[in-house]
């Protein structure tokens, strides 16, 4: 029914780059992407060149990025058809280059990085211990609520196949509801569990290896390429 | 939220926001499978209950996990839309957080809560709208209209919600 959790296990020079790297050069593409003008809009080519680059590099299989990214390029798409009606082609280049080429640059993180890995670089970036406590831990719980979810979902298509919209609204906010009384239920239950365990309220991760001097060299050379590429757009 | 054990709210007010923040990915699939997710701001009701149910220095990271996490997860919503969603929910979680820690009444809470989260939805959309070249005002005001009758959904079924989670909170545990 819906794509979630999309890490898919590999070997690639993207898989083994140190994750602190990765959120450090992500965060970095994303406000570069974001930063370039509208009359510049030519640079986001090669922020796309980069980010194609990426990809092979990671050798993710072709079908399933697509399939992830298709849902969001149609977002996408849709919002900039807007600019395009307005009149403005310049401007539905941007805003819909700048979105897709964000949105990838998520796919590519997402598809190459386990979660644990990121939750231990956002420790070792003094990200407070309650927000990777919280990450962590809701992490978990996505999946459990999730399939629980798509089981009243399928239960309430077979009880009522036909509805108004309004009455499916009605409906769904009522399953909604009862999706949050469990999980409020199933809160206690892991509050226990987790106490038997030891938690204090801090998710303990894997301690990180020293990143080599590939992951430096690549996460430089990355950077400087993100950097020259603003100072192009802005030149 | 009072704890119920030994060791103090800590571990209880971290499950039960880290349960919030996974329905705040979860309602919004759920609004999507019937179609109906975009006018209905789905992903703000989880996060508005953190904001009744948890004390303000906990119920931010709801605020700034679910949109990132659902981005992560599901894709949506794309980046870069996580940063802005991020700043409203926070502004929205902060608020009700806030003032339900002050004893205002939950009526009060949700719409001053909601009330600021608009603000801060108008502000951070127009300063987008100036950076990527789009009429500023004309954004801001379709971004606040269009989630029109995810207002009215929560200020009608939150509080319903809240009381639910009190109802089930005060529930001597089950075992099972």
């Amino acid at each position: 029914m819906t794509a979630v959790d999309v890490y898919i296990p590999g070997t690639s020079p993207l898989h083994r780059w140190d994750p602190r790297a990765k959120l450090m050069v992500g965060a970095l593409y994303t406000a570069s992407v974001l930063a370039i003008p509208v009359a510049r809009s030519w640079v986001l080519f090669c922020f796309g060149a980069l980010l194609v680059s990426a990809f092979g590099a990671s050798r993710l299989p072709a079908g399933r990025v697509l399939m992830r990214l298709g849902p969001v390029a149609g977002l996408i798409g849709l919002a900039g058809l807007g600019m395009l009606f307005e009149g403005s082609p310049a401007r539905f280049v941007s805003v819909s280059g700048k979105a897709a080429l964000c949105a990838g640059c998520g796919v590519l993180m997402a598809a190459t990085t386990q979660f644990g890995a990121m939750l231990a670089a956002m420790r070792s970036f003094r990200f407070p211990d309650i927000l990777t406590a919280v990450s962590g831990l809701a992490h978990r719980h996505v999946f459990v609520a999730l399939d629980e979810a798509c089981r009243m979902m399928v239960a309430y298509r077979c009880r009522v196949p036909q509805a108004s919209p309004l009455r499916r609204l009605r409906h769904t906010t009522r399953l909604a509801l009862a999706l949050c009384l469990r999980s409020a239920m199933r809160t206690e239950r892991i509050e226990r569990c987790l106490l038997v365990r030891g938690f204090d309220g801090v998710l303990r991760t894997l301690p990180l290896t020293a990143p080599t001097r590939a992951d430096v060299v690549a996460t430089a050379a990355t950077a400087i390429v993100c950097g020259a590429l603003l100072v192009v757009g802005y030149l | 939220m009072p704890g119920t054990t030994g060791t103090g709210p800590a571990v209880r007010e971290v499950t039960v926001a880290a349960s919030l923040a996974a329905l705040g990915v979860v309602v919004p699939i759920l609004f999507h499978m019937v179609g109906m997710g975009r006018y209905f701001l789905p992903m703000h009701l989880p996060v508005l209950a953190a904001g009744l149910l948890l004390r303000p220095r906990i119920a931010w990271t709801v605020g700034l996990v679910t949109p990132w996490l659902s981005s992560l997860l599901t894709g949506m919503p794309p980046m870069p839309m996580p940063v802005l969603m991020s700043i409203e929910l926070v502004a929205l979680v902060q608020t009700a957080s806030l003032l339900s820690a002050a004893k205002a009444p939950v009526w009060v809470a949700v719409t001053a809560a909601v009330a600021l989260r608009c603000a801060a939805t108008f502000a951070v959309t127009t300063a987008l709208a100036t950076q990527l070249g789009i009429p500023e005002q004309a954004a801001g005001w379709a971004s606040v209209a269009s989630g029109a009758p995810g207002i009215a959904l929560q200020i009608v079924s939150v509080p319903i919600l809240l009381a639910s989670f009190r109802r089930v909170s005060g529930r001597k545990p089950d075992t099972a």
